[in-house]
């Protein structure tokens, strides 16, 4: 055996243990990881977290949507759906039910019917739904860059740079590291997002004034995808029994008045074809109607050209609730 | 050869037919099969050694081998069957090697953290910003160019990387394509190192039978245009894939006649002119057309406000990893690595990091494809 073989196979020897000990240590780092983010259990997807101590901390439309799997539908009666218009509302108000705002920042149609869809899947207790409207949600302008609500999503729960961004956020978040930019309390533990420190604009008068021309009639255009996802939704909704009220959110007055007819053909256009009538379990408002505009003129239910302050949703969520009451 | 150029080329010769006026022929628009390029070459290097003589391998199966070895087969590195066909023959080859095996497997961990981790966030602002042209002030057209340089080295060497540490797991010693390329000291030093085995192809296929730099002064300068635009053209189908061959062709006969006068720059500002140069020749490469390198060359160039309400980077969530990528491409790369690796505690901590990000990454809501796929 020469000197050059005896190297060669103690070497060998080294680098079969070697790659051992790394191959067990690869597996043994994935399970390690895995079962620590379980039991962290962020999303409340396995139960293992309080309810109360389960909340958004970013990534919102991740975070939301894997709320759906299990914390939203296990532990709430109602939900409130929607775009960033119903995002802060705050479902603290409603004292005889337990809401969760599943509302997201730029919800479309596709990603109302997505959170609704698997939350109905899941559900246990959701018996209620507030579903907010507006032409934004409907229309194909600005479409989103990237699909997060579907099944796949799940098992990035186990471990992804999402999750990890979370873990991010909730650092500081929780530390307060950024107040500006990330609050500590932003998300409630009711889904709600508090986010008008962070909106709200100095002259809300005069942005209003500024959205009025900013309005283009094609916003109001509905895409026949998310036409069709109303519908679905509605449907959805009706089969398992949700009590549902549908409103068309209240735009500021000089806005609507500048573009009544084409938001009160919006709204008749996006129920017609749905087979849509006021019953015990559905109800559809309009709240752009001349009964309610004295809160749509009223600038201090408003921290921009749409989003409400806490004052505007206060009233609205009474309104809400006094008209849901009706349906009984 | 006539099916990459009837794959290729056959929509860029009806492009320029319909320049005839009263012509409107349409285009076939025909899927690229996948590393056409890649293979076709490898081939071409075949058939020619066997027409001269040089080569006289005629069994089918190690032939068939040579050229669909899968971790090469897409995106290269382009290989030469004299340091293929050996190896295939190698009685060893079946044997289990566990040094090949640690190194293989570190080699493909750090390939595909390259790909992944660093080319994919350097992608999302190179994307935006090429996508968005228009919209970008000075600053982000030097992001969005600089960030397609990044994308490009770390996305097809990562590639590479993966290529060479696959071809290790099964006892086949792949050649290097990358070695440090933006580390380039000259434009010459930089076709050294940046896609190496392409680098070699063209030269010992295109620019020796052409005379290489044995006819004089005049014949080598053309003789390197001549390589250096048909390697544009290889690129892709498009006149600024040619424009960007062109250039480097142009590049490299300047750093000749430059050398000739031995004249040499210090080493800082060489790197950075070689570098900037190299930053600027991708716009042709990676703009969609003609005037969108012309108008992101004039963004880069002159004092453009950016518009208002567009974000080329809407957060820094990335932050950390594209300082990673601009740190290592100043540390030994992935082969220099492989090639240190001991059995020892730092490569084990090291190797397992990298196998965690990597699953971490692939599980996540992050996509984009290889970019050298398209070619």
């Amino acid at each position: 055996m020469t000197f050059y073989t005896l190297i060669f196979k103690a070497m060998e020897k080294q680098f079969k243990k070697y790659l051992l000990i790394l191959l067990l240590s690869c597996a043994a780092a994935l399970l390690v990881f895995g079962f620590l983010n379980i039991f962290l259990d962020v999303f409340g997807l396995y139960g293992f977290r309080d309810k109360d101590k389960v909340r958004v901390y970013g990534e919102e439309r991740f975070s939301k949507y894997l709320m759906t799997f299990h914390h939203i539908p296990q532990h709430f009666d109602g939900m409130i759906l929607g775009p960033s218009l119903s995002a802060n509302l705050n479902p603290e108000s409603i004292s005889d039910k337990n809401y969760f705002n599943v509302s997201v920042m730029g919800a479309r149609m596709n990603n109302i019917l997505s959170l609704t869809t698997n939350i109905l899947e899941n559900n246990g207790t959701i018996k209620e739904a507030i579903v907010c409207i507006h032409p934004y949600v409907t229309t194909n302008i600005g479409a989103e860059e990237m699909n997060f609500m579907n099944p796949d999503t799940y098992w990035k729960a186990y471990g992804s740079v999402n999750l990890l961004r979370v873990y991010g956020l909730w650092l500081i978040r929780n530390f307060d590291l950024w107040p500006n930019k990330y609050p500590k309390n932003q998300y409630r533990t009711n889904g709600s997002n508090a986010f008008e420190a962070l909106f709200r604009v100095e002259d809300v008068a005069g942005r209003i004034a500024e959205e009025v021309n900013n309005v283009k009639v094609n916003e109001f255009e509905i895409g026949s995808n998310h036409r069709r996802d109303f519908k679905k939704l509605l449907t959805l909704l009706q089969n398992n029994n949700i009590k549902t009220f549908i409103y068309f959110h209240p735009v500021p007055y000089p806005i609507y008045q500048a573009h009544s007819d084409e938001m009160d053909h919006y709204w008749e256009d996006i129920l017609s074809g749905t087979n849509v009538k006021n019953s015990d379990l559905l109800r559809t408002y309009n709240f752009n109607r001349p009964e309610f505009s004295d809160f749509s003129k009223d600038v201090s239910n408003y921290i921009d050209h749409g989003h409400l302050s806490r004052k505007g949703q206060k009233v609205l969520i009474q309104e809400i609730r006094v008209k849901m009451d009706q349906m009984e | 050869m006539l099916a990459l150029i009837f794959f290729k080329y056959t929509d860029f010769v009806i492009y320029n037919l319909n320049f005839i006026p009263d012509l409107s022929l349409g285009y076939l628009n025909l899927l690229l099969p996948l590393g056409i390029s890649f293979y076709t070459f490898q081939q071409i290097a075949y058939l020619v050694d066997s027409y001269k003589g040089t080569k006289k391998e005629k069994n089918l199966f190690s032939y068939g081998l040579f050229v669909s070895f899968f971790p090469q087969l897409i995106a290269g590195p382009i290989v030469h069957h004299t340091e293929m066909m050996g190896q295939f023959r190698n009685p060893r080859l079946t044997n289990l090697n566990y040094d090949h095996l640690s190194r293989g497997v570190f080699i493909f961990m750090m390939g595909l953290a390259k790909k992944i981790v660093i080319a994919d966030s350097f992608a999302k602002i190179a994307n935006k910003g090429y996508a968005n042209v228009t919209s970008l002030g000075s600053v982000e057209a030097w992001a969005s160019s600089l960030a397609y340089s990044l994308q490009l080295y770390f996305d097809f060497s990562g590639y590479s990387a993966m290529a060479i540490g696959l071809g290790l797991l099964f006892n086949i010693k792949l050649p290097q394509n990358f070695n440090s390329p933006y580390k380039s000291l000259s434009i010459k030093d930089f076709w050294r190192n940046w896609h190496m085995t392409l680098s070699r192809f063209l030269r010992d296929y295109v620019y020796i039978p052409l005379g290489g730099n044995q006819k004089g002064n005049f014949r080598t300068s053309l003789n390197l245009m001549a390589t250096f635009l048909l390697g544009g053209i290889w690129h892709g189908a498009g006149w600024t894939f040619m424009f960007w061959g062109f250039l480097h062709g142009i590049a490299l006969v300047i750093h000749r006649e430059w050398s000739k006068m031995g004249l040499v720059l210090p080493k800082i500002p060489a790197l950075l002119l070689t570098f900037l140069f190299v930053n600027i020749t991708w716009v042709f490469f990676r703009a969609d057309s003609w005037n969108s390198s012309l108008d992101m060359l004039y963004r880069m160039f002159s004092r453009v406000p950016g518009m208002e309400d567009f974000y080329l980077v809407s957060n820094y969530y990335d932050l950390p990893v594209w300082i990673a990528g601009v740190v290592l491409l100043f540390v030994p790369n992935a082969i220099e690595m492989g090639r240190r690796l001991k059995p020892s505690i730092t490569y084990l901590i090291l190797n397992v990091l990298l196998f965690l990000i990597n699953v971490i990454y692939l599980n996540s809501i992050i996509k984009n494809d290889f970019l050298y796929f398209d070619f």
